[in-house]
């Protein structure tokens, strides 16, 4: 046993906490295009690469992370009521330890969480239309499923996890290592084509027993010669239409892109029906991790919202959203309003293109009059996880039936300026400054009786 | 209240511009305007003034009655709740630092005392020290701090038993609060801010002003030889307890020509070499150079407890001085066998009731006693004879060292023997 071997010492250092903190992930890679890209190093990821550590109170006020040294408190304790930070590398050649903080990922996922949002699986929302792609849980049994679960066996289920690349995300130099290791395996998988051709026949032989009314009892084990094998194997070599979905199935790879209609020749290397839980993975490729995520793990958004007041609400309370980029010409193209929920980019679903009345205020364009930047309210109906790792959410507006329990009002900008006569500067008065302090009883008296007065004139006017 | 919208002040320059009629010129006349409701303040103020009632005064006796009050209704709620125990405190690490025994692998790896710098930073003379390679950085063992450091434990705790003075030099920031509750614990001194360069070399003229004390050997401070103490020379610590040797190798390399032994906490990129005892661990966390201090000052108490114990008997761990006044006239008759050393010594010599010895004191007796001499420097209060109430000091000088003439040799001899294979000094 490989545990038994082990010192004391190196077990008790497997076990620590620091230890166990897992490798980082590979950063997201950037796009394979010629287009400029605006990137940059300190924006936040997509999703979190390296683990998120926070430290108890008492330790905190030492500074103690539990890691080389202690860290700052200008930099966490200082900063923030809970600094959460990532260790980006224990010591560096400087004597320090290089970290950060980790609030942007953490603080995503509370408000996220706090949105009560299901993870769906990933699906094309149309903006034309108003249909929301049906909620579809990765959860469900007969999607969440990888390459090696029991549940594969079930008629009618899919995966979300290939044991096979994804051909189509891969460079030049990882396809040929690809092809090259597939030779290597030849023998192998000459025996599970082999393996998957006595299958084939047995199924044939069954049906064509079925047909003719024979007893399926009585049908012997099928004994596949070489000749018939070899002559198998030419047929496939010969009809494309029939080897590729042998070789998806043999290599187990995840289904590819569909081929555009007006690309498709007479004969090409025909694909199975997809297996992939959501149709958008053969598009963008299966995900890194499980579907979810990890984001939430309610498989359904049928939840019934209690207000004291008011009772059960359709409608969960509203969030605001900040209009990042209002819509209109970007780059030379018209695009949609872009907002804020949450932490997370969302494309405003109901923005249309042409002038709509009773928009929120800074929507339709930038507008720097609103205090605190320009927000509206929305309510999330969808969120996804794509095979990027980026989350998707989509919503929509807040209804006035969502908002009105909660007494929410959208920010109005003035029609007309109200501007006061002081401000306009009608008023030709300078305030006596100096009179306060010396003001006897007698100036007090008179200014209480004038302005009690003027109030009742001005209250009767 | 004084509404200013656009940021004009009035002034007698403004006043004195010709002012534009306002129906020519509607905006600029904005400029030139402060008008405001004057009587406003005024007004509300007094209204206030009319509505805020007099604070009411409880008297004192209702007030101490509240408190009693409050403070039953405390005590009373003190006992619900729930009872938390075996959490983590990290202010007891310093408070109550564990003994030499206590120390498990598991302390020392939740004091981080196995994280090494950066594998860039090495000393290579570290390598059996390191355990391995993870996230960039060396390992260092734990069973090896364990061990060094149970090693190091025995030798303080040695040179506190022979009466010995430790040093412990912690000068990193943050360090303070271990370094001076270690030397409370150990009743030695500490260093918490800049090691003054040729303390010990050159310790006649940076320490010779400093005040020494004459104890007993029960640690009572002894009034004779006034002249005689003052005039001794600078004392020498018998063991130096150091948390950051690479930023005290001056200290360090002067406690090498002094042979004084040394005790160092050493990271991956220090140098063993330079420390005669060294503890493999991690320098920089607080938490690991709090233990490994903590567990140090510990073993100096332990050492400290049995030299008073031995004491107690009337035995004493260390040999005894030899006496710093020459005595011709005075003689000794039967104690000679005794004490040969100190056979002459004045009569106005103070009582010696402490042994329980029901003779009259002799001068042997009280000869014996005088063990060890301590100083400190000018500026220790007299108040404050203890060296751990150096801590709330804020002067530079804290340094403090001192020596016992006689014990010193044997004490550091007899530590060294207790641990085995102690590397020689390199200096």
């Amino acid at each position: 046993m490989a545990a038994a071997r082990l010192s004391p010492t190196a077990n008790l250092l497997r076990k620590s906490r620091l230890f166990a903190l897992p490798q980082a992930l590979t950063p997201p890679q950037e796009q394979a295009t010629s287009r400029y890209v605006a990137e940059s190093d300190t924006a936040t990821l997509p999703y979190p690469i390296r683990a998120a550590i926070a430290t108890p109170s008492s330790s905190l006020a030492r500074g103690d992370w539990g890691l080389k040294r202690p860290l700052p408190a200008k930099s966490t304790s200082d900063k923030s009521s809970r600094p959460v930070v990532r260790v980006l590398e224990l010591d560096t050649f400087e004597h320090t330890t290089d970290f950060e903080s980790a609030a942007d990922h953490t603080v995503t996922l509370e408000k996220f969480q706090e949105l009560h949002m299901p993870i769906s699986l990933p699906a094309k929302v149309n903006y034309t239309s108003n249909m929301v792609p049906r909620h579809v849980s990765p959860f469900e049994p007969h999607v969440d499923n990888t390459n090696t679960s029991k549940g594969l066996g079930e008629p009618g289920a899919k995966q979300f996890k290939h044991s096979g690349p994804w051909l189509a995300g891969q460079t030049e130099a990882e396809f040929q290592a690809f092809s090259k290791s597939v030779q290597k395996n030849k023998p192998e998988l000459l025996q599970k084509l082999r393996e998957y051709f006595i299958a084939k026949r047995t199924a044939e032989r069954r049906k064509q027993a079925q047909d003719n009314g024979e007893d399926l009892e009585g049908l012997g084990p099928i004994r596949v010669t070489d000749e018939e094998f070899q002559t198998y194997i030419k047929s496939l070599r010969a009809d494309p239409m029939s080897l590729g979905p042998v070789v998806f199935e043999l290599l187990d790879l995840p289904s590819p892109p569909a081929v555009p209609a007006g690309r498709v020749g007479s004969t090409y290397f025909q694909s199975p029906s997809t297996k992939l839980s959501a149709a958008e993975y053969a598009i963008s490729g299966p995900p890194k991790t499980h579907p979810s995520a990890g984001l939430s793990y309610s498989r359904s958004h049928a939840l019934i919202y209690n207000h004291p007041k008011y009772g059960p609400q359709a409608y969960q309370r509203p969030v605001q959203a900040r209009i990042l980029r209002p819509k209109g010409r970007f780059k030379g193209k018209t695009a949609k309003a872009i907002a804020g929920v949450g932490g997370i980019v969302v494309e405003d679903l109901n923005a249309m293109n042409f002038v709509e009345q009773g928009s929120p205020a800074g929507l339709a364009t930038f507008d720097a009059t609103i205090p605190g930047g320009a927000k509206y309210w929305v309510t999330p109906i969808r969120s996804s996880v794509d095979s990027e790792g980026k989350i998707g959410l989509s919503s929509y507006r807040a209804s006035a039936t969502s908002k009105a329990p909660y007494n929410i009002e959208q920010h109005q900008t003035a029609g007309s300026y109200s501007i006061s006569d002081v401000a306009r500067g009608d008023h030709r008065m300078v305030p006596k400054l100096d009179t306060q302090g010396k003001a006897g009883t007698e100036d007090v008296a008179r200014n209480l009786l004038k302005t009690l007065s003027s109030a009742n004139a001005r209250s009767r006017g | 209240m004084i509404v200013r919208q656009l940021c004009v002040r009035q002034s007698r320059q403004l006043r004195a511009l010709p002012r534009p009629s306002p129906i020519r010129t509607p905006i600029l006349s904005r400029f030139s305007s402060t008008g405001t409701i004057v009587d406003t303040p005024v007004q509300t103020e007094q209204a206030f003034a009319a509505e805020t009632p007099a604070p009411s005064e409880i008297p004192a006796a209702q007030t101490v009655q509240l408190f009693g009050k409050y403070q039953k209704t405390k005590h009373g709620f003190q006992n619900l709740g729930s009872d938390v125990r075996g959490a983590y405190q990290p202010g007891n690490l310093i408070k109550y630092p564990p003994k030499p025994s206590e120390v498990t692998l598991e302390l020392l790896l939740s004091c981080q005392t196995h994280l090494g710098h950066t594998t860039s930073r090495w000393n290579p003379q570290n390598s059996r020290y390191i355990f391995g390679v993870r996230d960039g950085i060396h390992i260092l063992s734990l069973d090896l701090t364990a061990a060094h450091l149970r090693r190091a434990a025995k030798v303080v705790e040695e040179v506190a038993y022979r009466g010995g003075l430790i040093l412990f030099v912690g000068t990193r920031k943050g360090q303070k609060r271990a370094v001076v509750r270690a030397a409370e614990l150990a009743q030695g001194y500490h260093l918490f801010e800049r090691w003054i360069p040729g303390s010990l070399t050159n310790g006649e003229q940076i320490l010779g002003h400093c005040e020494k004390k004459l104890v007993n050997s029960m640690d009572e401070e002894m009034h004779m030889w006034e002249k005689e103490v003052k005039e001794y020379p600078a004392l020498k610590p018998d063991l130096v307890v150091c948390l950051n040797p690479l930023e005290n190798e001056v200290l360090l390399h002067e406690c090498g020509l002094n042979n004084v032994p040394t005790i160092g906490v050493i990271d991956t990129d220090a140098d063993p070499t330079s420390v005669t005892y060294p503890i493999p661990s991690n320098d920089d966390s607080m938490r690991a150079v709090s233990l490994i201090v903590g567990v140090l000052g510990r073993a100096g108490e332990a050492g400290q407890k049995r030299r008073l114990e031995s004491a107690q008997k009337g035995q004493l761990t260390y040999e005894k001085m030899a006496p710093l006044v020459n005595f011709t006239a005075v003689t000794s008759t039967s104690e000679t066998e005794e004490v040969p050393v100190e056979k002459s010594l004045s009569v106005e010599q103070p009582e010696e009731a402490r042994m329980g010895d029901p003779t009259p004191p002799s001068a042997e007796s009280v000869a014996a006693d005088i063990a060890s001499i301590e100083a400190a420097i000018a500026d220790y209060s007299a108040a404050n004879p203890e060296p751990a109430a150096t801590e709330s000091t804020e002067s530079t000088t804290e340094s403090t060292e001192s020596t016992t003439e006689s014990a010193t040799e044997s004490a550091t001899e007899s530590a060294t023997e207790s641990t085995t294979d102690a590397p020689e000094k390199q200096q």
